[in-house]
């Protein structure tokens, strides 16, 4: 049927960018997937039952980033403890990397901070597009990505990330 | 290197380590069969040919828009024994799932099979069987004029006489001004003027099934009511594009149009019925009712009701969707209520 060769297309080509945005609100590989499949599974009941949506990635990301926020809200949140809180993920030789201490510590941001700073510097959405994902004013988008970031700055000030930043911020 | 530069590289080699495991596909067709009830919905509404006697004026879904004139030229007019299926999809203040409304009314208006929510219908459906409530005839009436809620479906529930309904906008637009003149007579039983009454009807009158040069007619009829404004661009409740025609509307009962829109969503090419929203347009607090609510705040700019009709089909049978052969019959759970002669409702 054309909507399933449609639809394997658009399966085909958003699978890995769903479960990367997966993994970055969760910082679990299997929930990543988890989540990803689940989205595009809703996609698909929504592509056939009232027709092909007008973005089906910025559909598919939605309903995503909504998942995400109401599987925490019910069993999960016991998960976020368990992953916030381990070290770094990678090799060990990698582990000094600037990128991976600075991911780090937006694991340990608020959820709704670590989900609006995915959202804007992965994402690349605009505050607008933020805040209509995710059903807040756009106001609460500015001051969520503030607060993310100025938290950041503050944690990573006692690294040495926060020195090199600095340093590098001074050339 | 700004913090936001350097948390954009971040992400980017965070997530490259996002392992994507091989046959990811065959998982999610696995896991998309265990959602077969979507399937045999999605069956029900392929609006496809072949339907024996039905005729079918279904709404084009988008991606088959093209050839959706042709396809009305030449509709018979449904016999009385057919039924008018409709599917609707809405989306409700508060709760945050759409949920599918399937119902079927026999053309003469005399029976009526409601079948609520996606998972009830989608297998067999478990059919609520409920008799046309037929609506009272407003009391204000002149003696001898003919009730003005009739029922049947379709344009004959408004107009006694179907064919002779005009179909020049401004035609019709008087017709239906003379159909709703009066508040205690009209078959809108709120509105808190002529031109809200008016423009409430249409809605009504939009979701039923007529002859492609009414619904033309209507289209632009609904321009010519004072105060309505056209919004490009506007979404339904499933997502599709279309014209709004927006005004105060009293859709919560009288003086409510102070604090409601109505907005009416047709696609401007086939000028079909797409949805509509009611959205409130200032802050406002209903108040205690008898029954001992506690009085509901509505915020300006929330939207109370999205909806979007997703199937809209003339069928043989009732409980037959469109494509579709089965009927009630082959419902175990269906035990048919003897047919309703005259008005049963005081």
């Amino acid at each position: 049927m054309a909507t399933d060769e449609d639809f394997r297309g658009f399966f085909a080509q958003h699978y890995e960018r769903l479960c990367r945005l997966g993994f970055l609100l969760t910082g679990d590989p299997a929930q990543a997937e988890e989540l990803a499949q689940d989205a595009l599974v809703r996609t698909w009941r929504r592509w056939r039952l009232v027709g092909k949506p007008d973005n089906p990635e910025t559909y598919a990301r939605k309903v995503l980033v909504n998942r995400h926020r109401s599987l925490l809200r019910r069993a999960l949140v016991e998960a976020r403890y368990r992953y916030r809180d381990r070290p770094a993920e990678g090799s060990s030789d990698e582990h000094r990397e600037d990128a991976i201490v600075l991911w780090a510590a937006t694991r340990r941001l608020p959820l709704r901070q670590q989900a609006v700073l995915v959202l804007r510097y992965y994402e690349d959405l605009s505050e607008a597009e933020i805040a209509r994902l995710l059903g807040i004013p756009v106001g609460t988008v500015k001051t969520l990505a503030r607060r993310g970031l100025a938290r950041l700055r503050r944690s990573l000030d006692t690294t040495s990330l926060g020195d090199t930043l600095s340093g590098k911020e001074r050339s | 290197m700004t913090l936001e530069e350097q948390l954009q590289d971040a992400y980017e080699r965070a997530a490259e380590r996002a392992p994507v495991s091989p046959g990811a596909y065959d998982r999610f067709l696995r896991r998309r069969a265990r959602h077969g009830r979507a399937v045999a919905a999605a069956a029900g509404l392929a609006l496809v040919a072949g339907l024996g006697a039905a005729v079918l004026v279904a709404r084009q879904l988008p991606q088959d828009r093209a050839p959706a004139a042709p396809a009305t030229a030449a509709e018979p007019t449904p016999r009385p024994h057919q039924w008018v299926y409709s599917k609707e999809l809405r989306v409700e203040f508060g709760s945050r799932k759409p949920w599918t409304w399937e119902h079927w009314i026999r053309v003469d208006g005399k029976k009526f099979i409601n079948a609520a929510s996606e998972r009830r219908t989608a297998g067999a459906p478990k059919v609520r069987k409920e008799r046309m409530q037929l609506l009272p005839v407003p009391q204000g009436c002149p003696p001898g004029q003919p009730p003005r809620i009739r029922p049947a479906v379709g344009l004959g529930r408004f107009f006694p006489n179907p064919a002779a309904v005009p179909t020049d906008p401004d035609g019709l637009l008087a017709a239906i001004y003379q159909l709703v003149e009066d508040p205690e007579c009209s078959p809108i039983p709120v509105g808190d003027t002529v031109q809200d009454r008016a423009f409430m009807l249409i809605d009504g009158m939009l979701q039923t099934v007529m002859p492609p040069e009414v619904q033309t007619a209507l289209y632009q009829a609904l321009a010519k009511i004072p105060q309505v404004t056209t919004v490009q661009g506007a979404t339904d409740a499933a997502g599709r594009r279309g014209v709004a025609f927006v005004r105060a509307a009293a859709i919560e009962g009288p003086g409510s149009s102070d604090w409601l829109r109505l907005e009416i969503i047709l696609d401007p090419d086939t000028h079909r019925y797409l949805g509509a929203r009611h959205v409130v347009t200032r802050d406002h607090f209903t108040p205690d009712t008898p029954t001992g609510s506690k009085g509901t705040q509505n915020r300006k700019g929330q939207v109370l009701v999205s909806r979007a009709q997703v199937a809209l089909a003339v069928v043989d049978a009732p409980c037959q969707r469109p494509g579709q052969t089965t009927t009630c019959a082959a419902y175990v759970e269906t035990t048919w209520v003897a047919g309703v002669s005259s008005r049963t409702r005081p």
